[in-house]
């Protein structure tokens, strides 16, 4: 049983098939069909040509088609596979194919333009045209006497000998009937057709709405009156609650002279709270005995047995609301069109079983299809309204619901004028659950709408012909021409045909059992059907969903909305996939039909089947599969040793000890690393231990600090003599006497370079020695151009040159009475940039190129131009450069890259004196030992200072030479401090090396 | 506000600085972090300024702004901009091979430059002063700093034998040559240690004499 496929056409009985009952999904995949185009789908609907009935002729077009020409295309020729048999049989152009009732295609839209520019593949394509066309109804009030006759897919085909036989009345009735259409009509209601007044049926359940005569009204009234009259239980105050939920409970007014009207009478059935107002019609029933179930329901059948023998004129107010009058049936039927898409499928049972044995399951969704007068458009909800068309007659497709427009929108007439455009909010003002039913234009489900929502109605299929189709319908978006619908009548063989055919589907009434609707319907007990109808075995009962009602605009209040589809038809969905859920996550997988598999999976898979299945191991909540069902667990492998590993690696000693060395360092800078941690992350912010004060530190802080001061307080700290030209050795005298004849020989007004590549934090030292070669220079009247390549040393140059001519006491030394200017007395030029590069590039620019002379030596710090001449350069090149450096680095680069570039004279040389700190003596010394010829002479640090401002005689007093000396002191005695604090160190940690060697031993 | 009291304001507030920063003889403390923050911070800004106002105005002014037009200078006034605009893709992980072009070009002048300038301006000017050291004056001189020189070269020699037992070892007399060339070395560093704390005392004494005592009157 679970082996079989639950939707299978193979196991429907025949007469569920020929009814139209497939099943879609799984069933329809299956079939060998075709998938066609909405356009070349067989018709599922039938029409029944009346003698009377008279189309308008062909050379006549309606009014509203007269403006619109259609294009000129080839005729649409329909495949012949899409013909059903009893129609291949027939010639295609003999006259019985006229009697094939397209009943979709009237007579006045055989010339009705088709929607141009429809996609091809746009199952709806057809139906826009219809949407948009509010204008485009049939003139039925300008042509009453016309009889119409727009029958639905099951319409005719299948109508009883009795109906049948009413069309041979003599007034042509105006049949507008639905899906259930007149091949459910009991007797009494076929025989109303009959009857010479020619009533216009506007059966709302049963018919569509459309304009009809104006004696229609009368009529539907004088049949309906009747049933009201004799209903006798239910009571208005219970039919007002159910009413209310549908939305026009205000507009129904039961009459106050039913006092036997009671609670008890109120509908029990399963069915739609829009149809509750039928349930006078079930009340009714009780007198209509010999009415069916369904009809019992919707008291129907009681209201045609009353038709014929009252006269009673008076309808009661609930028919009148509910669309009987058609002014308020839009508000009863309307929400019952959505709903009704659900109950569709239920409506193939019930043709084939016939009328009267129709089970109430059906009986529910028969009036579904009730239809609404178009003048009542404007109590429509606004959902409806959005969609709703100037015309009335436009509400008439917006009515219908969408598995019905298949073949209903086929039988409108087309537009006569250019269509509306469709309003843009209908979709939106639609409530969310109807959203999920609206059809969606790109679904796959076809014409069914929305596959997702209305995916339960796949499993029918209500596409399969069950009735002869027509094979010349145009594709729309080819915007072909229909063919002209020729006359047609009742004694045409093909119809008596179809009518043979569903003579044999007839069921007894004994054969019904009572269905009990509120048993769950299992699908599974599908298959088990038999092939044919059997009078003994109960009909499947179907438990439709409950209907969402739409809110209702004349309470304004919200009504009750049925939720989702049951659960229990969800599981079901024929085109559900498998899912695999992981955690909150869902996989939907493809499947596949076994046969598609290939031949080495298919083994594979048998192989799997045959082994033992293996016991189930506990899952390990850590494994990143946990939790997911069906995973493949992997087998467990078992680690088997290799005889070709080696059992133990192999190293020296020396190599093993240099591992444990590494291990050692490890360990310890782990357990650093979780000293710190505890130090720093475990203690509290307020007790983390802050920087302690060392005192030994502090103590020789304040050593230094007082052997530094103290020399310019008292001569006691005088320990080393401040240095004397006089006491210097011959290589130190001649040192500077080079130095000092290099100054004296540059020529008075010219320019001297010197390069200031020292910072302030080396000021103290550097100051003293830069001072006294720029006061050399300026005063032999040498205008000294400074240079740096670092930008804080250009700074300092110029705060130093800036000090020196704010100097009273050194102007006075130097001579002058003004204040040095800067660009006539001195130019600092600016910062030069690239370091290595930049020294070269100076020395490039002193010779031969012009434009690197302008980059360099065209601008001062302050962005000024400096002034400087190519003459001026040239008497550069012979003049020594005084480099004022502070680091090893830097003397080392102006040694260096400070030469003559090789396009420079042969007996070119830039001669340099290099004055340095104390830390870059040995440098220097080492250079200008090297290049004599080149380095004329280095002077280094404070003790240079001193000796050259004595040999060129630059303290201006006596007071100037003191304090210059106290810094010699200070300096000499704080290195002897220092020196002596470096030994005590040194013999402090002598001492501490030894007592802990001591305590190791 | 005087050009005077300016620059009295300018003395006391270096005075306060350099004592900020002296604190940091007792500890890391704010005064320090402060005087440094501000010191870095005016060096940054001056450090613009002074590139902005003497190096890439006068550059533009130079070649790309100079009238009349001219091509070449226009050209080479770009390119260092191009050099620039390279080096700013190394900022990015998809274009840093621009930038290394431009990196290419700072690096491979710059290292030609220090090449050639190391070859012309100090080694061999150093191996002709080593050659003129042996003179009869100066012999001893000259004896010291060539055993400096080799016994120095000796210990960077890292050539050995790498023993059964995996131990490494240089043969007796490249460690004992290596192990004069030690001392020399170490006594270079302790000479050049010694002049930096020299030139760090008269800083000190400097500053102390220039600043402090400004502010006690003296």
């Amino acid at each position: 049983m679970a082996e079989r496929p639950m939707f299978d056409d193979e196991y429907l009985p025949d007469w569920l098939v020929a009814g139209g009952i497939t099943c879609a999904g799984h069933g329809a995949g299956r079939s060998d069909v075709p998938e066609l185009p909405p356009w070349e789908r067989p018709q599922p609907k039938t029409g029944v040509s009346l003698p009377d009935f008279a189309p308008p002729p062909e050379d006549a077009p309606p009014p509203w088609v007269s403006g619109v020409e259609a294009p000129e295309l080839p005729p649409f020729e329909a495949p012949a596979e899409a013909v059903p048999p009893i129609f291949q049989a027939l010639p295609p152009d003999s006259e019985a194919e006229s009697i094939v009732l397209d009943d979709l295609i009237l007579p006045w839209e055989a010339e009705a333009p088709a929607a141009e520019g429809a996609p091809l593949d746009d199952p709806f394509s057809d139906l826009d045209w219809m949407r948009e066309t509010p204008a485009a109804a049939p003139p039925s009030p300008d042509q009453p006497a016309t009889p119409r006759f727009q029958t639905s897919w099951l319409s005719e085909a299948i109508l009883p000998e009795a109906m049948q036989g009413g069309s041979e009345s003599s007034a042509p009735p105006t049949f507008q009937t639905s899906w259930l259409s007149e091949a459910m009509l009991p007797e009494a209601m076929q025989g109303g057709s009959e009857t010479p007044a020619s009533p216009t049926f506007q059966t709302s359940w049963l018919s569509e709405a459309t304009p009809s005569a104006p004696q229609s009204d009368e009529s539907l009234t004088d049949l309906f009156a009747t049933s009201s009259e004799t209903a006798s239980e239910p009571s208005a105050a219970a039919s007002d609650d159910w009413l209310r939920d549908f939305g026009a409970a205000s507009d129904f007014d039961f009459p106050a002279t039913d006092p036997d009207l009671t609670a008890a009478s109120s509908p029990t059935q399963i069915k739609p709270p829009s149809f509750d107002w039928q349930s006078e019609g079930a009340a009714a029933s009780e007198v209509a005995a010999d009415s069916a179930d369904w009809l019992r329901d919707f008291s129907v059948g009681d209201e045609l047995e009353e038709l014929e023998g009252s006269e009673t004129t008076v309808a009661p107010d609930w028919l009148e609301a509910s669309g009987v009058t058609a002014e308020r049936a839009v508000e009863a039927a309307e929400p019952q069109l959505d709903w009704l898409t659900e109950s569709a499928p239920a409506e193939s049972p019930a043709f084939d079983q016939g009328v009267e044995e129709l089970p109430d399951w059906l009986a529910e969704s028969a009036p579904l299809v009730e239809s609404t007068p178009a003048q009542a458009a404007d109590d429509l909800p606004d959902w409806l309204q959005a969609d709703e068309s100037p015309a009335e007659a436009a509400t008439e497709a917006e009515d219908i619901p969408d598995w019905l427009r298949t073949g209903y929108l086929e039988a409108r007439p087309e537009p006569t004028a250019a269509p509306p455009e469709p309003e843009p909010q209908a979709e939106a003002d639609l409530p969310d659950w109807m959203r999920e039913f609206a059809p969606e234009p790109k679904s796959s489900g076809g014409l069914m709408g929305s596959g997702d929502d209305l995916a339960w109605l796949d499993q029918i299929d209500f596409e399969k012909p069950v009735a002869p189709q027509v094979a010349d319908i145009p594709k729309p978006s080819r915007g072909a021409p229909r063919r002209p619908e020729p006359e047609f009548g009742l004694d045409d063989p093909v119809l008596d045909a179809v009518l043979a055919q569903t003579s044999d589907l007839e069921l007894s009434e004994p054969s019904l059992p009572s269905i009990d609707l509120d048993e769950e319907f299992d699908f599974e007990t599908l298959p088990e059907l038999p092939d044919a109808p059997a009078a003994s075995e109960p009909p499947v009962p179907v438990r439709m969903p409950a209907a969402p009602v739409p809110p209702s605009k004349a309470t304004g209040e919200a009504v009750v909305v049925a939720g989702d589809l049951p659960e229990w038809v969800a599981e079901m969905r024929p085109d559900s996939k498998p899912t695999l859920r992981i955690g909150d996550q869902e996989i939907t997988l493809e499947e596949r039909p076994l046969s598609a598999l290939p031949e080495p999976i298919l083994a594979l898979r048998e192989r799997l089947k045959q082994l033992p299945e293996p016991p189930a191991a506990p899952e390990s909540p850590d494994s990143p599969l946990s939790g997911i069902a069906e995973v493949l667990q992997p087998p467990a492998f078992e680690a088997v040793p290799s005889p070709l590993t080696p059992s133990g690696a192999l190293a020296t000693a020396a190599q093993l000890a240099g591992v444990q060395t590494l291990r050692k360092i490890v360990a310890a800078q782990e357990e650093i690393l979780k000293r710190r941690e505890s130090l720093e992350i475990g203690a509290p912010a307020h007790l983390k231990p802050r920087a302690r004060l060392k005192f030994d530190r502090l103590l020789l802080i304040v050593f230094l600090i007082a052997a530094v001061v103290l020399p310019f307080f008292t001569d006691l700290a005088n320990l080393v003599p401040p240095p004397r030209f006089a006491a210097l050795d011959s290589a130190s005298q001649t040192r500077f006497t080079a130095i000092n004849r290099a100054v004296s020989d540059i020529p008075r007004g010219a320019s001297a370079l010197v390069a200031f590549e020292y910072t302030p934090n080396a000021a103290a030292e550097m100051d003293d020695l830069a001072r006294a070669l720029l006061r050399d220079l300026i005063r032999r009247e040498v205008k000294p151009i400074l240079i740096s390549t670092n930008p804080a040393a250009s700074l300092h140059a110029y705060n130093l040159l800036y000090r020196l001519s704010r100097d009273s006491a050194e102007m006075a030394t130097l001579g002058r009475n003004t204040p040095l200017a800067p660009r006539r007395d001195y130019i600092v030029l600016g910062y030069l940039p690239g370091g290595v590069s930049g020294v070269r590039a100076l020395a490039n620019a002193l010779y031969d190129d012009s434009f690197q002379q302008q980059v360099i030596f065209g601008n001062d710090l302050e962005g000024a131009s400096s002034g400087i001449t190519p003459d001026q350069l040239r008497i550069l090149r012979a003049q020594p450069i005084f480099l004022l450096a502070q680091s090893q680095e830097d003397v080392q680069t102006w040694v260096e890259q400070y030469r003559p570039p090789p396009n420079a004279p042969p007996d070119s040389r830039l001669r340099m004196v290099i004055a340095t700190a104390a830390a870059a003596t040995a440098t220097a010394q080492t250079y200008a030992a090297a290049e004599p010829e080149r380095i004329i002479g280095t002077l280094s640090g404070l003790r240079d200072a001193l000796l050259y401002r004595e040999v060129r005689a630059q303290y201006p007093s006596a007071e100037a030479q003191r304090k210059a000396e106290q810094h010699w002191q200070s300096v000499g005695f704080a290195a002897f401090a220092a020196t002596l604090a470096i030994l005590i160190g040194a013999a402090l940690s002598m001492i501490q090396y030894l007592a802990q060697r001591r305590r190791s031993q | 506000m005087t050009p005077e009291t300016l620059e009295q304001v300018g003395v006391i507030a270096g005075a306060v600085l350099t004592l900020a920063i002296f604190s940091y003889a007792l500890g890391d403390n704010f005064l320090y972090r402060l005087a440094i923050h501000i010191f870095i911070g005016a060096a940054a800004g001056f450090v613009l300024l002074a590139t902005l106002e003497s190096v890439l105005i006068p550059w533009l002014s130079a070649t790309v702004l100079i009238t009349p037009f001219e091509l070449p200078r226009l050209v080479i006034g770009l390119l260092p901009f191009l050099f620039g605009l390279l080096l700013v893709y190394k900022g990015t992980a998809r274009l840093s091979r621009l930038g290394d072009f431009g990196v290419m070009i700072v690096l491979g002048v710059g290292t030609a430059l220090a090449l050639l300038g190391a070859v012309n301006g100090t080694l061999l000017p150093l191996i002709g002063d080593a050659a003129r050291a042996f003179r009869p004056e100066n012999a001893l001189n000259g004896l010291i700093g060539l055993i400096g020189t080799l016994s120095v070269l000796v210990f960077f020699t890292y050539v050995g034998l790498r023993r059964l037992s995996g131990e490494v070892t240089q043969f007796l007399p490249v460690r004992f040559v290596g192990l004069i060339g030690q001392g020399f070395i170490a006594i270079t560093l302790g000479a050049t240690y010694g002049l930096l704390i020299l030139s760090a005392l008269t800083v000190l004494s400097g500053v102390l004499s220039d600043r402090l005592f400004i502010l006690i009157g003296r």
